[in-house]
């Protein structure tokens, strides 16, 4: 028995060891990550934020029951909170649709975009096009999203919307009330 | 939030056995498949211990990941803790057996040991918390892993029986006919995608 | 032993993936292209070298009995840190090989040579070993990636090598081209192996 917890205690301090180097490793890499991941989105995000200045990462931990919501981003201009964009993954007809959705502190949608898609080219590929974005554009998140699909697309506009709506969902869940 | 649907869950389920097939399309738990398949019966017993191991290695590493790295922020945690619980997982239902059937050890014991460094196991753990699942989600993708590798390699082993007997070239004897021969299958695999 | 002995076996006589068919899901998964095996390769490569050295450091210190648990807390540790600083510098390549940089961990081959190797043997010697062993796995996962991608997309390195009027085979590509890939490149690597012997 003693000799049980002597063989567990060696573990447990390596183990310690990994999980203290690994805390410094991450702490100097998270920065950087996450700098990258919101570089990422900074164009698209300015598409419908026009006076965006600054964004930050929304902790991961506010949403984690949202399965299709990947990321959340707060949007500062001239250090004000102007609204928040979350990064949505659907399944369309070819594949995932990864796509942002921007929400003003007001609770309205002021506007979308699509990230990545593997849609039919000439048919589920509308869903890029700049009418069918502006449909989502003024929705209030208290309200219903009553956006008409494309007809010969209807599960790419589907996933779309699936997409608009988790982020309404999360941003109600953290930023309601 | 738990929103779960039959139809949900049978799309997992359907999805792991055939069309993401964890061997032959996801090419998870390579080793054991082409190490453990050169007869239908050790294969079955395979197949059996993993199907063990991956549904309780689901449940735990669900809770470990919920309940401590969640909690306290230290996801980065997640590749060291999931192996050690699959180890001790392991570990444990080793002794169970051997302590409560001796039959049962006869015929799994020699497969345990080689479970945990099968990344079918691993791999499953991470899918689970990668795709988001809830725990309802999480036991049917582990069903659903856990048959489409016994599926793979029992089917994979009755293959390997009938081609112990066939005349091939030198050059191909032994592993690289068994890898063409899994292509084959993956080939046949690709058939269910768009299935789900 | 000397360290062109350690190189050599590395190489050709114990070649991971060719002789020992060792961590083939990488080796299967992630070589779509030549860039992809390359980075699966290297990753590799990092983690068996930090795993190596650590483990002959410590060989003296670890009870024999968990070996293999403490065996696996530093090949993970390795890993994750790997994955960390992917994730930071390399994202694109970060996101093509997904969950299979946590998946290196069960690579038999590091833990193969951690049990085999590192825990007998000196840190110089381990550290050679690790270079060795990972760079034979390096270049089988390059070569196998370069065939997959020359035949299912006609380029090498995204360099398109055989013209836009080359029919891609896409099927080498996807989940049973790398079966078939390796079978028939095994088969090559067993017939000049074959020839030598007789020579």
């Amino acid at each position: 028995m003693r000799e049980m917890i002597k063989l567990g205690l060696i573990l447990l301090l390596i183990t310690a060891v990994a999980g203290l180097v690994l805390g410094i490793v991450n702490s100097m890499t998270a920065d950087i990550i996450e700098e990258r991941l919101i570089a990422e989105s900074l164009e698209a995000m300015e598409s419908f934020f026009p006076d965006l200045d600054d964004a930050s990462i929304i902790d991961e931990a506010e949403f984690l029951d949202y399965d299709r919501v990947e990321e959340g981003f707060e949007v500062f201009s001239n250090g004000d909170v102007i609204g928040y964009t979350f990064k949505t993954n659907t399944n369309g007809y070819g594949g995932t649709i990864e796509m942002l959705t921007g929400i003003n502190v007001e609770g309205e949608v002021v506007g979308i975009a699509i990230l990545s898609q593997a849609e039919t080219p000439g048919l589920g590929d509308v869903i890029e096009s700049d009418d069918f974005k502006e449909r989502f554009v003024g929705i209030d998140v208290d309200g219903e999203i009553d956006v008409d699909t494309i007809s010969g697309a209807t599960v790419s506009s589907n996933a779309v919307i699936q997409g608009v709506e988790s982020a309404i969902e999360v941003y109600l869940e953290v930023f309601g009330n | 939030m738990l929103d779960i649907s039959a139809s949900s869950l049978f799309v997992i389920l359907v999805s792991a056995i055939l069309v993401n097939n964890f061997v032959l399309s996801r090419f998870l738990g390579i080793c054991p498949f082409l190490g453990v398949s050169k007869q239908v019966e050790t294969a079955f017993g395979m197949g059996m211990a993993v199907t063990f191991v991956m549904s309780l290695a689901s449940i735990i590493t669900f809770i470990v990941q919920k309940y401590i790295l969640d909690l306290f922020g230290i996801q980065y945690m997640q590749t060291i803790m999931f192996i050690l619980v699959i180890a001790s997982l392991v570990q444990l239902v080793e002794m169970i057996i051997q302590k409560t059937s001796p039959t049962l050890y006869q015929s799994l014991g020699v497969f345990l040991p080689l479970i945990t460094t099968n990344c079918a196991v691993l791999g499953l753990t991470i899918l689970n918390i990668q795709e988001r699942y809830n725990i309802i989600e999480t036991i049917f993708h582990a069903i659903g892993a856990a048959v489409g590798f016994s599926l793979a390699i029992v089917l994979f082993a009755a293959i390997r029986e009938r081609m112990e007997v066939a005349n091939v070239p030198n050059a191909f004897k032994g592993f690289p006919l068994a890898l063409i021969t899994a292509g084959l299958m993956s080939l046949a695999f690709l058939g269910f995608s768009g299935l789900v | 032993m000397n360290f062109a002995t350690i190189l050599k076996n590395g190489f050709v006589k114990e070649n991971p993936v060719f002789i020992q068919f060792l961590g083939m899901c990488p080796v299967l998964a992630v070589t779509g292209t030549a860039t992809n095996g390359l980075g699966m390769g290297l990753a590799t490569t990092a983690v068996l070298l930090g795993s190596n050295t650590v483990i002959s450091l410590l060989k003296s210190l670890i009870p024999n009995k968990i070996r293999i648990p403490c065996f696996i807390v530093v090949i993970a540790t390795f890993v994750t840190m790997t994955g960390m600083i992917m994730n930071a510098y390399f994202p694109v390549l970060f996101d093509a090989l997904g969950i299979f940089i946590p998946l290196i961990v069960v690579n038999c081959l590091i833990l193969g040579r951690a049990e085999t190797f590192a825990s007998k043997n000196s840190t110089p010697f381990s550290i050679v070993d690790g270079l060795a062993m990972g760079a034979g796995f390096t270049v089988a996962l390059v070569v196998l990636g370069a065939v997959r991608e020359l035949f299912g997309s006609g380029s090498v390195f995204g360099l398109n090598l055989l013209g836009d009027a080359y029919p891609s085979a896409a099927i080498m590509i996807q989940p049973p081209g790398a079966f078939l890939a390796l079978g028939i490149l095994t088969a090559i690597f067993n017939v000049v192996i074959l020839k030598k012997m007789k020579s």
